[in-house]
């Protein structure tokens, strides 16, 4: 065979796969966790919003209290678990493991579902003060057993509401759009 | 002095900076080796878990800040404060609004000593002999020395710093009954003690008077820096910036004079301002009691002889004859004002000198007017006792003696590494040496049982801070390590001894609240009074009055002709001033105090030798010169304008050789005293040795080179501009006018108000987590603060006029550094903040280069990840920390700023005026940083940017900062000072 031939039959294909293939598994393996969608870890307790949230109709606020108050919506303290716990279900497995870790006074330790970088300062208050519901961002969690990320948590994810907000807030909400500066979420 | 690599507290700075010859294999390997690294690191995602409580903490909701008040003591003053704490974990300290006097201020010292808390050098647990010991052990150990000791009938030496608290005190008298050989020595190296002398001498007590700097009209300071170093500095910097700042336009203005060897922030806002030795003090107070007597008709106070005041006439004197005309007015201004009238002498003015001062306020009629209501001062020993105290040790008299938060290894003038000190001869002949303290300091490794106590932040206590307020103090974090209060450790000795005592320090102070404080026969129930107590920080009471105290005529007299004999030195007088940042030494291993510059000399790192520059010049000495004194270390020296000739400076508290931060920087000054107290020391000759070492400044130029960048007025300047508002006529720009929406964020500093003391660098740095570069990075000019105090001389540089003038970023609307940035990192908000994206920036540092007013700051190194792990836990978790190769600057407290719109949204309405206080602006004592909506008319920085006397930096570049400056005013005498 032609040393030229050769080139482009040979050495150019495979060698562009090799390089592709490469980039996409350097990409892959480096890719930061919140850019993938559907990541769902085992939890410590097999805690399923589909009871809670969906069945039970428990708002979301109940628990995550701090989405109100705070920029953080907060997991709750064991002691929330306990205020229906301490006399319903507590025939269950997970529930008995639940009120074990609280009278041990040992916190559950959550597998971190939404992350973001460190300078980005995201805060739950205006967004459930502008009365997007919680679903829009984290999915429907009430028909969750176990939960998974549904927002890729990237920056153009952000700004796609910022920019045009109607689709998320309620129709009869003023909020037409976030604002789109630096400071807005970094500092 | 050691080298700088040494004294770094960052120890891996250095090496990495290095652009040592890196070969292009080596550089191959490397980025082998990082691409490697870089995938490796990708794998191991971030997964990390949430934590939640297990109980619901009633006041923590995560992510929200928790505020607590509490106190925070220094010498022999006791400063309210509000912590802030995320998740209990204290990460800022401000002032307590709660409190009459302060009213929100706090010392700089409080915000700093925060890095005290998480300080890794901090001891851990209970040293027996240099082996770590539980603390049973260990106060099983302490209380069997004490009863040992009093068996024997052998002294028992309980030294501390002043005592405040009146619990603390009931504590001591406590053990003192226990053990009847306690004897109590407070004391504290950086007090004024010729104030208490003089005192003691004429009035037979010794007062704490509360200086109303806002009533007084004419002030003399005798080297008294009462603005930086003269105990209660927040509270005169408050009054007499309020005096500073006519609200719009002319208006009264107090006139300060002051009198002084080296240059002070004192001096450098004096109006009319008298470079002069320190020796001659008490000869110009004399002169000036004598003047005001004969030309004011003002009496002399009983028993003093007008012959003993004849020696002073200010005309007879040679150190007044140059400045007549200026005596003359000082003269007629202290006769005019009268009992608004203040006289004031430091620690380096003679006894006589504060007799004199004493003499003076008796006759103009001060009590009352200008000061209020004078508490007795808490006891301290003087340095004679202290001194008849290490003889008694020398002499084998004492058993035990307990070091409590006082470190007198160091701050003693005999004591010094070297093996022949009095100080180590002392401590051979105590068995029993006991430390109670923080850190692993020079008189720690002198004791062989060490008791690490808590920070302030983790302790409880009460002070009496003034005559109408109680303050306590309550910890916001349990102890981070194995330590104990002081007190706990005393009490839990009684309990040793069999003694019934409160079983914890908190229940003993709450029972002597119960007993002595809280009101009687109120219905309210104590746990009610004390939770609201607790809740202000402290409890206001009516003030006991206090008898009036005599002046002692013949006292008066002896002072006088103590005066009159006393004989002038012709070699230099060396004063020893207490260090504006490091104080006494105490805060030596706190980086961020080490790293603010000096607000006048604005060298950090390290204390200089200042001296005037006509000596500098009769030595051919320039800055970082070495000169030997005679005896002691070789010092750097620093050219001070304004310094009198003759005089040499040296400020206290540097140079000491424990702790990972304070080791090797600058000189121990307290090995030039000539004993302990005194504050003057006669040198004869200083001697070049011909080497050079390079200062650490943080500005290098003294001037303005003749712009108009920070402006200075006299009173009567100031009247002949236009007495209105000024509408500031907008230049044409190329540029399009900025999209704006909502509010328009801009600041207002008054330069008139600002003293210069560097509050807002330290509250900035605090709030900002901003790194702690080191002296090697200041020296390449790579300090990171975000606000910085510029000071500029004026004028003729042996007598100056001084401005300082605090320096944030300007947030421009037509930046030049947003138009310069390739990648859009910096660019322009809706609210006129200049932002600076973090992980856009690239690193091209043009954005710092176009920045004409340089505050634009480059991580050139990663400093952060340099900072201790503990250190990192008083990081603001609202703020994003940066890496290295990244741009930053001031941001006004965007995270301030976010937060109030939250709040203010959630409670359904506008933002306030004074809804937003930026870090710099809530710490400066002196109120002179006023920061809001600049579009809004009436806000108050709108207000006060269209003030006349307002105006921008390098207005003429059309950069239209959103920060506008008033011009600085002086109010000098009319014929001496223009």
């Amino acid at each position: 065979m032609h040393p030229q031939d050769r080139f482009w039959r040979i050495v150019l294909p495979i060698g562009t796969i090799a390089v592709l293939s490469t980039l996409l598994a350097v990409g892959y393996a480096t890719e930061p966790d919140r850019f993938v969608r559907g990541y769902s870890p085992i939890q410590p307790i097999a805690f399923s919003h589909r009871l809670h949230a969906g069945d039970n109709h428990i708002p979301c606020l109940y628990c995550h209290t701090g989405a109100e108050r705070s920029r953080h919506a907060g997991v709750p303290a064991g002691q929330t678990c306990m205020n229906c716990h301490a006399v319903t279900r507590t025939d269950k497995p997970e529930v008995q493991r639940v009120a074990a870790a609280f009278r041990a006074d040992q916190p559950i330790l959550w597998q971190r579902i939404y992350s973001l970088p460190d300078h980005v300062y995201f805060d739950h208050r205006p967004h459930v003060g502008a009365a997007i519901a919680c679903q829009t961002c984290h999915g429907e969690v009430q028909t969750m057993e176990q939960v998974s990320r549904e927002m890729l948590m990237r920056m153009g994810k952000c700004l796609s509401c910022h920019r045009d907000a109607h689709e998320v807030v309620p129709a009869s909400s003023k909020i037409t759009q976030g604002p789109t500066n630096c400071f807005a979420c970094h500092r | 002095m050691d080298e700088p690599e040494q004294i770094v507290g960052l120890p891996v700075l250095g090496a990495s900076d290095e652009a040592d010859g890196l070969s292009r294999r080596r550089f191959l390997a490397l980025l082998g080796a990082s691409a490697a690294l870089a995938t490796g690191a990708g794998c191991t995602r971030n997964r990390a878990a949430i934590v939640p409580y297990t109980k619901k903490q009633d006041e923590i909701v995560p992510g929200v800040a928790n505020y607590y008040a509490s106190s925070f003591q220094e010498g022999e003053v006791a400063y309210p404060v509000l912590v802030k704490a995320r998740e209990g974990r204290p990460i800022h300290v401000e002032g307590n609004a709660e409190h009459p006097l302060y009213q929100g201020k706090t010392s700089f010292h409080a915000t700093a000593d925060l890095l005290g808390l998480y300080d890794p050098d901090r001891l851990r647990a209970p040293l027996i002999d240099g082996r770590p010991a539980t603390w049973k052990a260990a106060t099983q150990q302490l209380a069997r020395a004490l009863q040992d000791a009093a068996k024997q009938g052998k002294g028992i030496a309980l030294v501390t710093p002043a005592v405040l608290s009146p619990t603390r005190q009931a504590l001591i008298a406590r053990l003192a009954e226990a053990l009847p050989s306690v004897r109590h020595i407070p004391w504290e190296p950086a007090a004024d003690h010729h104030d208490r002398q003089a005192q003691r001498e004429l009035l037979g007590e010794i007062r704490r008077p509360q200086f109303r700097f806002d009533r007084a009209q004419t002030i003399v300071a005798l080297d008294a820096d009462f603005l930086g170093t003269l105990g209660d500095a927040v509270f005169a910097i408050a009054g007499f910036s309020s005096m500073r700042r006519p609200a719009y336009f002319v208006g009264p203005m107090n006139r300060l004079y002051v009198f002084e060897g080296g240059m002070s922030l004192t001096g450098s806002r004096a109006d009319v301002r008298i470079a002069i030795r320190p020796s001659a003090l008490a000869r110009i107070a004399f002169g000036l009691v004598r003047a005001v007597h004969l030309q004011g008709g003002r009496a002399l106070p009983e028993g003093l002889a007008p012959s003993a005041l004849e020696p002073f006439a200010l005309h007879g004197l040679p150190e007044a004859r140059p400045f007549a005309a200026k005596f003359a007015t000082l003269v007629k201004d202290l006769c005019a004002a009268g009992d608004r009238s203040l006289v004031l002498a430091g620690p380096a003015a003679s006894v006589e000198a504060h007799a004199a001062c004493l003499i003076l306020n008796r006759m103009l009629g001060v009590q009352g007017a200008v000061t209020d209501h004078a508490p007795i001062a808490p006891a301290l020993s003087t340095p004679d006792e202290f001194k008849t105290l290490l003889d008694q040790m020398v002499a084998g008299q004492f058993a035990v003696t307990v070091f409590w938060d006082v470190n007198p290894a160091y701050d003693l003038p005999q004591s010094d590494d070297g093996d022949s000190s009095a100080w180590r001869a002392a401590m051979a002949k105590v068995p029993w040496r006991v430390r109670l303290g923080l850190h692993r300091d020079e008189t720690a490794s002198t004791c062989n049982l060490v008791l690490p106590t808590n920070h302030w932040l983790e302790s409880w206590n009460d002070f009496e801070t003034s005559g109408d307020a109680l303050t306590l103090q309550q910890p916001v974090v349990a102890p981070l390590y194995e330590t104990l209060q002081g007190d706990e450790v005393f009490l839990r000795c009684l309990a040793e001894m069999g003694r019934p005592v409160a079983k914890t320090y908190v229940d003993f102070l709450k029972q002597r609240w119960q007993e002595e404080v809280a009101p009687k026969e109120s219905p309210i129930p104590f746990a009610r009074f004390w939770n609201t107590c607790l809740h202000d920080g402290l409890f206001r009471r009516r003030p006991e009055p206090l008898s009036a105290c005599r002046l002692d005529g013949e006292a008066c007299t002896r002072a006088a002709t103590r005066t009159a004999r006393a004989s002038s030195s012709a070699g230099f007088e060396l004063v020893l001033a207490t260090d504006p940042r490091v104080y006494d030494g105490r805060y030596a291993n706190n980086g961020w105090l080490q790293e603010l510059p000096d607000p006048i000399g604005r060298t950090s790192w390290g204390n200089p030798l200042s001296l005037s520059p006509a000596d500098a010049d009769r030595l051919h000495l320039k800055n970082g010169d070495m000169v030997s004194l005679g005896h002691g270390p070789a010092l750097p020296i620093l050219r001070q304008p304004g310094q009198a000739e003759g005089v040499l400076r040296l400020t206290l508290g540097h140079g000491r050789w424990q702790g990972s931060v304070a080791t090797g920087v600058g000189t121990r000054a307290w090995a030039f005293a000539p004993a302990p107290g005194m504050r003057v020391a006669p040198i004869e000759a200083v001697t070049p040795t011909g080497d050079c070492q390079d200062l650490c400044l943080a500005q290098h130029h003294d001037t303005k080179d003749g712009r108009d960048i920070a402006r200075l007025w006299s009173l009567a300047e100031y009247a002949r501009k236009p007495q209105q508002e000024i509408e500031r006529e907008k230049l044409p720009s190329l540029y399009d006018k900025l999209e704006q929406k909502g509010p328009r964020w801009g600041m207002a500093i008054d330069l008139s108000s600002c003293v210069g003391c560097g509050a807002c660098v330290v509250a900035c740095q605090s709030e900002n987590n901003i790194p702690v570069v080191g002296p090697e990075q200041v020296r390449k000019g790579r300090v990171m603060h975000w606000m910085r105090v510029d000071r500029y001389y004026e004028g003729d540089l042996a007598s100056p006029r001084v401005i300082n003038q605090p320096m944030p970023c300007q947030h421009c609307e037509n930046a030049p550094c947003e138009s310069v940035c390739p990648v859009q990192a910096t660019n322009h908000g809706p609210d006129g903040i200049n932002q600076m994206a973090y992980n856009r920036c690239v690193g091209t540092r043009y954005c710092a280069n176009n920045c004409p007013y340089k505050v634009r700051r480059f991580n050139f190194l990663d400093f952060t990840r340099a900072t201790p792990a503990s250190i990192q836990l008083a990081f603001n978790p609202e703020v994003t920390v940066r890496p290295r190769g990244v741009m930053e600057k001031c941001t006004f407290c965007v995270q301030r700023i976010r937060n109030a719109e939250q709040v203010a949204e959630r409670e359904r309405r506008d933002l306030k005026d004074a809804d937003v206080v930026p870090a710099c602006a809530s710490a400066c004592p002196a109120s002179a940083i006023v920061f809001g909506d600049i579009s809004n008319p009436e806000s108050r920085v709108s207000k006060l940017s269209r003030s006349n006397r307002g105006f921008h930096v390098l207005e003429e570049l059309n950069t239209q900062p959103a920060v506008t400056y008033l011009a600085a005013l002086k109010n000098p005498s009319g014929e001496g000072e223009r």
